[in-house]
Parts: C-alpha cells; sequence; structure tokens
C-alpha cells in the first residue's frame, strides 16, 4: 500500500527529520540512503537489482554519448530500457496472446512459451524506464550537460517521495536543486504538511469510499442507463482521487525535503476539449509522450493522425499489459483525432464563448468518462454497460 | 490582518478535521494505489 502503510509513515518520521538536522554537506548522501531503504524496504532486492543495472548502465552511457563517443550507444541503450520495460510487462501477455494465436491456427505452441512466467516486474519500472529515456534523449538529441556526479544521478533515479509512480521527474529541473540542499522555511513546510494531509484524504476518504459503491454498482445482475453512467462517473473520480492523492502525498513529501518536482494534475475534468484534457491530465507523463514519442515521431509536421494515434497506444499500453489499456488508448487517440481534424475543418466550433466551451465540456467529459469503462472492465463487460446504455427501465 | 489569521485557523482546522477523517476511516486492508501497479 506504499504511502499507507504504517512503515512508509515511521520511515518519514525519521527521514525527514533526520534530513534538516543533517549538516548541508552531508543532506545528499542521507537523502540517498534513505531513498535506498525505502526502494529495497517496498521493492526488496529482485526489485532492486534489475533497476540498480539499468541505472548504472544509463549513468555511464550517457557519459560516453555526451562525449561523442559511440553514439549508436544511445539507440542501444534506449533499446534496453524499452526491453526490460518490455520483458517484465508484457513477457507473460505476448505469451498467452502467442499460444492463443497458435492453438487458433491448429499449432501446438511449444512447451516453453506454454510454460512462460517471468519475474515480477520491479516496483515502478514504467517510471524509472520514462526517467532514464528522457535523461538519454536531452543529452544526446537536446545536447544537455550530462550528470556527472553519480550521488545525484542516483537520488535523481530512486529519489523515494517519486520512486513508485512518480511523478516522472525531468532531469534539468531536478538535479540543479541537488546542489544546493536546505531545509524548507515554514512557509514552505506548512503548505507541504497541507498538501500531505490533503492527498490522503484524497485516497482514504474519497477513492477507497468510491470503491465501495462502484462494487456494488458493479456486482448488479444487469446494467441500464443510470447504473453505467453512474459507473463511469464515479470510476472517473476514483483514479482521479486516487492518483491525486498520491502525487498530493509525493509532491508534499518532496517539498518537505525542499524540493521541487512535477504536478500531474490541473483540473482535469474542467476540460473543454481531449486536448485540453490530456494536458491536464498526468501531466508528467502526457508531456512526457508528447516530448520523447510524439514530437520525435512527427507531431504536428506531418501525417499527425498517425502520430497521435501512435502516441495515445502506446499511452494505453503503458498503463498495463491487457487489451483494453490498448483498447483505451485507441479510443483517446480516435478522439484526438477527430478534434483535430474538426478543429481544422470547422474552427468556429471551438469558440471561448461560455455556450461553447459548455458544450465542449459535456462532450468532453462525457468522452472521457466512457473512456474509464474501457480502462477498468474487459471489453465484453463494456460491451454489456454499452448495451445497458441503451436502456432507461428497472433492470431486476 | 485579522482575516489573515482567521483564514489560517481556518486551514488549520479544515485540515485537522480532514486528518481526524483519515485517521477514521484509515482501513489497514485499502486498495493499492491505482497507479502503483504501473
Amino acid at each position: 500500500m506504499l504511502f499507507l502503510e504504517p512503515w512508509f509513515w515511521s520511515f518519514a518520521a525519521v527521514a525527514v527529520p533526520v534530513y534538516w538536522l543533517c549538516p548541508r554537506r552531508l543532506k545528499l548522501y542521507w537523502l540517498l540512503g534513505a531513498s535506498a531503504v525505502f526502494h529495497y524496504h517496498f521493492a526488496g532486492p529482485a526489485g532492486m537489482t534489475p533497476i540498480i543495472c539499468l541505472a548504472i548502465v544509463t549513468f555511464f552511457v550517457a557519459l560516453a554519448v555526451s562525449a561523442g563517443r559511440a553514439v549508436w550507444l544511445f539507440a542501444a541503450m534506449c533499446s534496453t530500457l524499452v526491453g526490460a520495460l518490455a520483458f517484465y510487462k508484457y513477457g507473460t501477455f505476448v505469451a498467452q496472446n502467442v499460444t492463443t494465436a497458435l492453438a487458433a491456427v491448429r499449432v501446438s505452441p511449444p512447451a516453453w512459451l506454454v510454460s512462460w512466467r517471468q519475474p515480477a516486474a520491479p516496483l515502478g519500472i514504467s517510471f524509472f524506464t520514462f526517467e532514464f529515456v528522457h535523461y538519454l534523449y536531452e543529452v544526446r538529441v537536446k545536447r544537455r550537460e550530462p550528470i556527472r556526479n553519480p550521488f545525484h544521478f542516483a537520488v535523481f533515479a530512486i529519489f523515494f517521495p517519486c520512486l513508485a509512480a512518480g511523478p516522472i521527474k525531468r532531469f534539468p529541473d531536478f538535479v540543479p536543486q541537488l546542489e544546493t540542499l536546505r531545509n524548507p522555511s515554514v512557509a514552505t513546510a506548512w503548505p507541504a504538511v497541507q498538501r500531505i494531509i490533503r492527498g490522503l484524504f484524497k485516497k482514504v476518504c474519497i477513492a477507497d469510499l468510491l470503491v465501495e459503491y462502484i462494487v456494488v454498482f458493479e456486482k448488479l445482475p444487469a446494467f441500464n442507463a443510470p447504473i453505467v453512467i453512474l459507473l463511469a462517473v464515479l470510476q472517473g473520480f476514483r483514479i482521479y482521487y486516487d492518483f491525486a492523492g498520491y502525487t498530493d502525498i509525493a509532491v508534499g513529501m518532496a517539498q518537505l525535503l525542499n524540493l521541487r518536482v512535477p504536478e500531474n494534475f490541473n483540473r482535469p475534468y474542467f476540460a473543454t476539449t481531449l486536448q485540453e484534457f490530456w494536458r491536464r491530465w498526468h501531466m508528467s507523463l502526457s508531456s512526457w509522450i508528447r516530448d520523447y514519442i510524439y514530437i520525435p515521431l512527427g507531431g504536428n509536421r506531418a501525417h499527425q493522425a498517425l502520430n497521435l494515434l501512435a502516441a495515445m497506444i502506446l499511452c494505453g499500453l503503458w498503463h498495463g499489459a491487457a487489451w483494453n489499456f490498448a483498447a483505451w488508448g485507441v479510443y483517446h487517440g480516435v478522439g484526438l483525432v477527430t478534434e483535430a481534424g474538426m478543429r481544422r475543418v470547422w474552427p468556429g466550433l471551438f469558440g471561448e464563448s461560455l455556450a461553447h466551451r459548455l458544450v465542449g465540456w459535456l462532450i468532453c467529459y462525457t468522452y472521457v468518462c466512457y473512456g474509464w469503462l474501457i480502462f477498468f472492465y474487459p471489453m465484453g463487460t463494456v460491451l454489456q454497460m454499452t448495451k445497458g446504455l441503451l436502456r432507461w427501465g428497472y433492470v431486476g | 490582518m485579522g482575516l489573515r489569521w482567521l483564514k489560517t485557523i481556518a486551514s488549520v482546522l479544515l485540515h485537522l478535521l480532514m486528518l481526524l477523517a483519515v485517521l477514521a476511516l484509515w482501513n489497514n486492508t485499502a486498495p493499492q494505489f491505482i497507479y502503483v501497479a504501473f
């Protein structure tokens, strides 16, 4: 349960005050030690080893790439990072689907494929991969100066408030803060404490309470329109309050150490277009996808629709190895492509008047909420729910 | 000045209430954070 475990709060009760008491030159090492303890506790040696190996290799590859030597290393390292993510997250998924496909064409799959079980994915591997790829890309393509201090790089890699689920940090913003670690002022610490309390409240008192209702509605023998609409709205609020709660605790904890990390949300359900929604929802991920997938693919310059679709499918699959996540990515990709097309053909539809914005909000919110059904449920259930949307009467 | 103090006291009280609600509803078998699984 991570931030909800008593262990975490005992850990924080020691790690943060000792950090404050540490002389300035020792703060970095204390922070690194505390992050390592946190990582070890939640990931164990089996979860830490692959991340440490990838981090060490990434550190040296970035130095080599910045020195202009062996540029092919950049491509090889990025492929290794993505390959490691694919292996841990999608191995079983691919093996199962290949087995099913072979069985469908009456070819017996090899025994090793049928019994394929890979080790559990290391904690936060999706987030590590994104931060390391971002780091290498910035050093190689944008010619940024690499991190030369291994302790700085280590803290960037395993900084404990953001270790498990982000926010996905950017090294040009984060690492310079490590040069001058200071204690927070009261004016910084009190808002940080408030933020942590609000985060806990969002998770414990809103998101987890919504789950209790969602479970009841899910168990109904059949779906009708009011139930499906309610489920979609509840799931939308549940995922928002769950992740916004997590983010508040992570950002607040970083603030207690006087460090700034990116924000993830900016009132996403107030968005009036899908494009705006993706600028407000899980911002550290959506901006990563924009900068390191969408723009390198060509962005708005060439075949925008294909780039949008590819970026959103990858975004969907990043959330997990299941077809519903891929479908959710396709769903949002299609939505964004349609919206971009309409913006080109009928720019007047996206006016700034209150009426335009209200209608825009209603369409966007409805689209996003239906998307949560695809995100949370298997395709068969979504189909049942969609049919249920046509039924308004009582279902017993 | 007075208004600032009033806002501060209200904020402290509100956050204390939130904390109390969190402690009251604390559940050791609560679901994991959704995004930690990703």
